[in-house]
């Protein structure tokens, strides 16, 4: 597979999103459609991401998702039909050896970020590997991950992610301070505006959120300055198959993306 | 709830803030001879492998004599039921960032396995920082689930190495005296316990430090010393 990214852009933003889980074609389809073209005239990266196998469900009854083999087939056909590049999160050294077949970057869950194993077989495919900051990773771990993965000979660019740390049971706050020490690192930074409004567990398991508060949050993180915006986007959030207290409709996701890009160009100007 | 209380899970523990998963994946049981000389029933003393992703394309039941199933993993669906599988006993540690109520749904999977203990390594409570909530205790006690402490994240944070900021970890007659207390409640209690160390705690000061004290600890507080 030829990766239609080898680096994420610095001089303009990039979108990571889609549905939480790939639940269907039909509803993939749909969340491109509805977000390529608005990131073709604001000039913004679209990537799109879902994942294959939810792994770290609350429940044991609740849906996983299709499952790696139907899922990264459907990811790899949505790619080559859309041409656009696609970032999916992986749970084992194996997965992320099989995912990198057809995804351009592979994300390390935030439960796993210290997982050196899954950390070395990521780095060994050559892909962009975005690692979400652990919901209580001190921002110093960042570095030694950093570090571990550059050790890896072939590793691809690293692309850091904040989600939120932990504050109290059931609650995530976002430490704004992380974003700094992620770009000082040197690294290209996503914020995940969708995960850093969950509530944790909350929902009697199942984690709730609070959807609320996505476009503030989403706007801070822009005026502070990331190279991406990360938001699970569904057709129909109420009726989603996970996290659906926090998904976005297209609507609302486009209406996010344009504040983002406003405050992004302008961010972009500022010399301190 | 059978009693675990002189039990200590010596846990490989690789530097740099890596899990302690990364290597090979097996641990080591060292059962203390209690005051009583009793032996537990479940975790007599052998290897109890610490389980992993990778280790999913093996079938786990080769392997030790129990599983110990690390926070960061504790509710990853395929780790969980290929523990499950093996019908070996299971020490699984709460992770930090998820509530002790939440430990239900992972319990409500090991329903029928011959031994699960749930391991309390602490609440994240700030970066570098864990306390121990000891509601948790209560909670798990109500579920008939059996209970260990682990010393090493609940006093050390299990990431003390790289804290960027002074804790009142640094003040070593506070520390002590933490331990004794936690011991005194795991004695009470009939808490199992739970030491990690590095498969060579001699290549890292800072763990070898650490290792020794709550040795040391341990054995002033619950007499004998570990096997072999």
């Amino acid at each position: 597979m030829m990766p239609f990214l080898t680096q994420l852009p610095r001089d303009r933003l990039t979108l990571m999103a889609g549905p939480c889980m790939l639940e269907s074609e039909e509803l993939a389809r749909h969340v491109i459609e509805a977000l390529l073209p608005i990131c073709r005239e604001l000039s913004v990266t679209y990537v799109f991401k879902s994942s294959f196998d939810k792994a770290n469900r609350t429940s044991a009854n609740s849906s996983r998702g299709p499952g790696i083999n139907h899922g990264l087939s459907l990811l790899g056909k949505l790619r080559e039909d859309y041409q656009i590049p696609v970032v999916t999160d992986i749970h084992s050294p194996e997965q992320a050896r099989l995912a990198s077949q057809v995804a351009d970057i592979l994300q390390i869950p935030a439960f796993l970020c210290e997982d050196k194993a899954l950390l070395q077989a990521s780095a060994q495919t050559g892909r962009l590997i975005q690692v979400k900051k652990g919901q209580t990773l001190p921002p110093e771990g960042l570095a030694s991950i950093k570090t571990f993965l550059d050790s890896v000979e072939g590793c691809g660019q690293v692309i850091l992610c904040e989600r939120g740390t932990s504050q109290g049971y059931h609650n995530l706050v976002v430490d704004f301070r992380n974003l700094d020490v992620m770009r000082n690192l040197g690294c290209p930074v996503v914020f995940d505006a969708t995960h850093s409004v969950q509530l944790p567990g909350a929902a009697s398991g199942a984690s709730s959120g609070k959807r609320e508060h996505v476009p503030s949050l989403a706007r801070a993180a822009a005026a502070i300055g990331i190279d991406g915006l990360f938001m699970e986007v569904h057709k129909n959030p109420d009726q989603a198959q996970s996290d659906k207290d926090t998904q976005l409709t297209p609507d609302v996701a486009i209406q996010i993306l344009q504040q983002v890009v406003d405050l992004d160009r302008c961010r972009r100007k500022w010399t301190v | 709830m059978n009693s675990i209380c002189h039990t200590v899970l010596w846990e490989k523990r690789p530097a740099e803030r890596m899990p302690s998963n990364t290597e090979a994946p097996q641990s080591f049981v060292a059962t203390f001879k209690g005051k009583e000389n009793e032996t537990p029933e479940d975790l007599s003393h052998g290897v109890v492998v610490v389980a992993h992703p990778e280790d999913l394309r093996t079938p786990l039941s080769v392997q030790g004599s129990g599983y110990y199933i690390p926070g960061a993993f504790c509710r990853q669906g395929d780790i969980l039921e290929a523990v499950k599988q093996t019908r070996k006993p299971v020490w699984i540690e709460r992770g930090s960032f998820l509530s002790p109520r939440d430990m239900t749904h992972i319990v409500s999977r090991f329903e029928g396995s011959p031994s699960l203990t749930i391991v309390e390594a602490g609440s994240h409570m700030g970066y570098d920082d864990r306390v121990l909530d000891l509601r948790s205790l209560n909670l798990y006690e109500t579920w008939g689930a059996k209970t260990a402490l682990s010393l090493t994240d609940l006093v050390f944070g299990g990431t003390h190495k790289s804290s960027f900021r002074p804790t009142w970890e640094d003040d070593a007659t506070l520390q002590e005296s933490y331990i004794k207390m936690l011991l005194r409640i795991s004695s009470i209690e009939n808490l199992g316990l739970v030491i990690k160390s590095l498969p060579n705690p001699s290549s890292n000061q800072n763990d070898t430090r650490t290792f020794d004290l709550l040795i040391n600890q341990v054995k002033e507080v619950c007499g004998g010393g570990p096997r072999p």
